[in-house]
């Protein structure tokens, strides 16, 4: 992913585009992997629990997210298929960009 | 390809920018499953939360000091909720109440900063780092970390949150 990532990068450093344009590109892609950790990491919530704490807005608190969230990392596929997940983003990122002809 | 470089006519680059953002922001995984083959499959966000809890997550931080890191990060927490369970199908049986902005990310790993090592959370958010005049050595930075946001977080936990 790192190298994926460091490669785009250097496409849109090395673009004719405004630094004004490039803060916003990379602005973009940020969002887009910040948006992807979630989703990610909701198929390793246990449901139960989810749907205890959704049902119960008094457990809904700062530390039961931290336990939902500590719990979903616990499992070993978690962060691998993020970071898989991240790689699609990436070359999505890129193939729209180019579209765009901003790339 | 205009002069401006966008590929569509009359289209200039800053134009481009907000359709590519907007392109991207439609693809948007929410729910990321595997099928029996094991294939990834998509499932799109849903636009809203439910009341009950909305009241309750304003609640929640009604109490903290406006604008405080605290704040901003029990904010995100809660919204991360609000998308699980939401985003898992779990019934809340109150109509959905519609918060601008709650389900479009703001950013809720940023908040955990930059760290130099596990458990160590550092001073410099993430969101510093979209400035491109820091060059992009210092967003791999902030990706190669926030990739470890997680573990991050339960190192924030360790700190009893101590923003």
């Amino acid at each position: 992913m790192e190298d994926k990532l460091r490669a785009l990068l250097s496409k849109i450093e090395a673009s004719d585009l405004t630094d004004e344009q490039k803060d916003k590109m990379l602005g973009i892609l940020v969002d887009e992997l910040e948006a992807l950790v979630q989703p990610v990491l909701l198929k390793y919530v246990d449901p139960a629990k989810l749907e205890a704490l959704s049902t119960s807005e008094q457990k809904v608190t700062v530390e039961s997210f931290i336990n939902l969230t500590k719990e979903a990392i616990g499992d070993p596929e978690a962060l691998p298929e993020l970071s898989a997940a991240m790689e699609q983003v990436l070359v999505e990122y890129e193939t729209v960009m180019k579209e765009g002809g901003l790339l | 390809m205009t002069e401006n470089g966008g590929v569509e006519q009359g289209i200039s680059r800053d134009e481009a920018l907000d359709i590519a953002a907007k392109k991207l922001r439609a693809k948007r995984v929410t729910v990321v499953t595997k099928a029996p083959e094991g294939e990834v499959v998509r499932v799109r966000k849903e636009p809203g939360v439910s009341q009950l809890i909305a009241a309750h997550y304003e609640k929640l931080v009604s109490g903290l000091e406006e604008g405080s890191k605290k704040q901003i990060v029990a904010r995100q927490m809660e919204r991360f909720v609000y998308d699980l369970a939401k985003a898992s199908g779990v019934a809340m049986g109150v109509a959905d109440f519609a918060i601008g902005g709650l389900l479009s990310y703001q950013g809720a790993w940023s908040v955990f900063g930059k760290t130099e090592s596990l458990g160590t959370i550092a001073r410099t958010p993430i969101w510093e780092t979209k400035t491109w005049k820091g060059g992009s050595l210092k967003l791999l930075a902030g990706i190669g970390v926030w990739r470890y946001a997680p573990a991050t977080m339960v190192a924030r936990t360790a700190l009893n949150l101590t923003l």
